[in-house]
């Protein structure tokens, strides 16, 4: 009964799976939200910072004027004490046409180069005297009594700009951290409230192995529902096939000793051969009904998505039995539905087939026939034969007990309660009756329907 | 009449073979599934008691290779195993008839007596010849009502006869079907023999036609 399952990796547990799935999934969308943040916040500060600087370079273009000796100059300070600080990061620069240069006391004795191309106005970044980044804001400008265009040039330090997008991307890393910690706890309690039910179907289970409860009890949400109800139909059906086969090894030992016994007392003496034989007798026919009826059983039903045509099985049959009954000629009529199916293993159909068909060839005077229908989900079979019948009560006794109720016939109790575990097992039903062709009846109901109907 | 005898169990092939000889049939025995295929491939039997479980090659195999080569002669299989999946295995394969281990004796001579005979045509158990009458089940032969004595080999030919009858059955065929495979066809025992059950049958019954073979034939009425 027990299958060998070889040994391998567990796999990763539910919720590990859940929470490992959605941190990850948290952490890639967090990250992608806190970069795109940061980059629109720096992009935001440098166009603002640009803005600045555009504005300082218009006030410098307002306070600048061409000097009566040809030089540029400008009249009024900046207004920033930063662009007379030395190497402050914040500069100006004018060259005029003549390419004389004016500069910032900031600059001291150093040169920002500039872009003589840059006609209307522009930004650009450059490198400070100090290293530092520097954002250039320059336009050329015509102004009054000046001789052509003067280019004028603006630079502030941007390092102003990173400290303050830095600032702002630890504060951002910061409270996403913290969401995502908060999200992730979420997702945790989720998680273990989620398979709450399973692991208390873990705990039922364990109950079960323990011998401390015979089935599922729990009350299951309806996802994990139908999974405690087939694991009791599991073990419903494992207790039947236990009890069975445990029932008939107990019955075969027990029946044994009888022969037995008479064989130890027969051999102190001369034994008597016929008294010998007719024991052996005796004991291989106790050996055969009972093994035969724990085999059957064995391994029997639990077929789940199995579908077996009986019109294939029962025609089958039906042509071994011609050749085995081919003396009596016997006419087996085969009537099964169109694509009825036996839902369960077909050894167990066979099983119940050949022994019903088998008997009514034994006993049929002319004629044996074998009905299939689907009849309200559930599959009806019914065999008869035109023989001298038998009272149904006895058929009943035969099916129970295994009696033989002729020994003209041998095998006919075994075979009739060897169908009677297999219908058992199965979950079906069996019922005698007389047939209208004369003879017995029986009528098996079985889990079926049609083929089409998975 | 000869039959093959396939079974890898040494006493029970024994007790098979010291019964079938005493009913009359000539009989080969394999220990194995490769030799029964073998012989059953290559001498004609007029049936085979084949069992499931062979070593080398199982019974279901050889039955399918048999039928497969379209060799005919009627299968009874033995076997251990009663479920009906199992026994299904071995009449898909080709098989006639089934007997169930442990099963007495007597159950394989009926049940292998009745398969030749239905094999060579015949659906009641009794065969008739004019006066002469074979019960198939029992092995008996009268003669006008009275019951005759036959040695072993003379029974098988006229066993082989009465199963074909009106028919012509040739030296060489008669030869196959009454003698084990160790027989030495060239020796003239076959006349001698067919001159003895001659004389028991009386009449013209066996009928000798030139250069073809023997032919039993019942008198026409007068």
């Amino acid at each position: 009964m027990s299958e060998t399952v070889k040994p391998c990796r567990p796999a990763a547990s539910l919720s590990t799976r859940l929470v490992v799935g959605a941190v990850a999934w948290l952490a890639v969308m967090l990250a992608l939200g806190g970069w795109v943040l940061s980059a629109a916040f720096r992009g935001s500060a440098e166009t603002e910072f640009g803005h600045r600087l555009e504005d300082l370079l218009q006030a410098m273009i307002a306070d600048t004027e061409m000097s009566a000796d040809g030089t540029v100059r400008v009249f009024r300070p900046l207004g920033d004490p930063r662009f007379d600080r030395v190497f402050s990061g914040w500069y100006w620069e004018i060259v005029d046409p003549s390419g004389k240069m004016a500069r910032s006391r900031s600059l001291w004795d150093s040169v920002l180069s500039v872009n003589r191309d840059a006609k209307e106005i522009q930004q650009r970044t450059a490198d400070g005297p100090n290293g530092e980044t520097l954002l250039v804001v320059e336009r050329d400008v015509i102004l009054p009594d000046a001789p052509g265009p003067v280019h004028m040039l603006i630079a502030g330090d941007l390092t102003e700009v990173s400290a303050g997008v830095h600032r702002f991307d630890l504060l951002l890393g910061g409270a996403l951290g913290l969401m995502g910690i908060g999200m992730a706890i979420a997702v945790l309690i989720q998680v273990r409230f989620g398979l709450r039910p399973l692991r208390a179907m873990q705990a039922d289970l364990d109950a079960v192995r323990d011998g401390l409860r015979q089935r599922l009890a729990g009350r299951y949400p309806r996802e994990v529902a139908p999974l405690a109800k087939a694991m009791n139909g599991v073990l419903d059906h494992d207790e039947v096939l236990i009890e069975r086969a445990r029932t008939h090894v107990g019955n075969l030992a027990h029946s044994l000793k009888t022969p037995l016994a008479i064989l130890q007392a027969e051999m102190h003496e001369n034994p008597d051969r016929r008294l010998v034989l007719e024991q052996l007798k005796t004991m291989a026919r106790l050996i055969e009904h009972h093994l035969g009826r724990a085999s059957a059983v064995a391994g029997a039903g639990r077929a789940l998505g199995k579908r077996v045509p009986v019109g294939d099985v029962a025609r089958d049959i039906a042509n071994a039995l011609r050749r085995i009954y081919a003396d009596k000629s016997v006419a087996i009529d085969v009537d099964v539905a169109g694509d009825a199916t036996f839902h369960g293993q077909r050894e167990d159909i066979e099983e119940m087939l050949g022994n019903l068909m088998e008997n009514a060839c034994k006993w049929a005077r002319t004629r044996v026939r074998i009905t299939g229908r689907v009849i309200q989900d559930g599959l009806t079979i019914v065999v008869e034969d035109d023989g001298p019948g038998l009272p149904p009560e006895e058929a009943d006794l035969a099916s129970r007990r295994g009696t033989r109720l002729d020994e003209m016939a041998p095998g006919w109790g075994l075979g009739l309660s060897i169908v009677a575990d297999l219908v058992a097992v199965n979950g079906g039903s069996m019922d005698f009756a007389r047939s209208d062709l004369g003879g017995f009846m029986v009528c098996l109901r079985l889990p079926g329907g049609w083929a089409t109907a998975v | 009449m000869k039959i093959l005898v396939v079974e890898d169990e040494p006493a029970l092939a024994f007790r098979l073979q010291q019964l079938l000889e005493g009913a009359g049939f000539a009989v080969d025995v394999a220990y194995d599934g490769e030799d029964g295929w073998h012989l059953g491939d290559t001498e004609n039997y007029d049936a085979v008691v084949l069992d499931l479980g062979l070593p080398k090659l199982d019974g279901v195999t050889v039955l399918q290779r048999w039928r497969e080569a379209g060799r005919a002669m009627p299968v009874l299989l033995l076997t251990a195993r009663t479920r009906w999946s199992e026994k299904m295995a071995g009449f898909n394969a080709g098989a006639d008839d089934y007997v169930t281990k442990p099963f007495e004796l007597e159950e394989v001579l009926y049940r292998l007596r009745a398969l030749i005979r239905r094999a060579a045509g015949h659906s009641q158990p009794e065969l008739a010849c004019g006066p002469v009458r074979l019960d198939t089940n029992s092995g008996r032969v009268t003669i006008d009502g009275l019951p005759a004595q036959f040695t072993a080999q003379e029974f098988r030919i006229l066993s082989y006869l009465m199963h074909h009858p009106d028919k012509i059955i040739s030296r060489s065929e008669l030869t196959e079907h009454v003698y084990d495979r160790n027989f030495d066809s060239d020796s003239n025992v076959l006349d001698v023999l067919i001159g003895r059950v001659r004389k028991k049958l009386g009449g013209e019954l066996i009928q000798t036609v030139r250069g073809q073979g023997y032919r039993l034939t019942a008198p026409t009425a007068p």
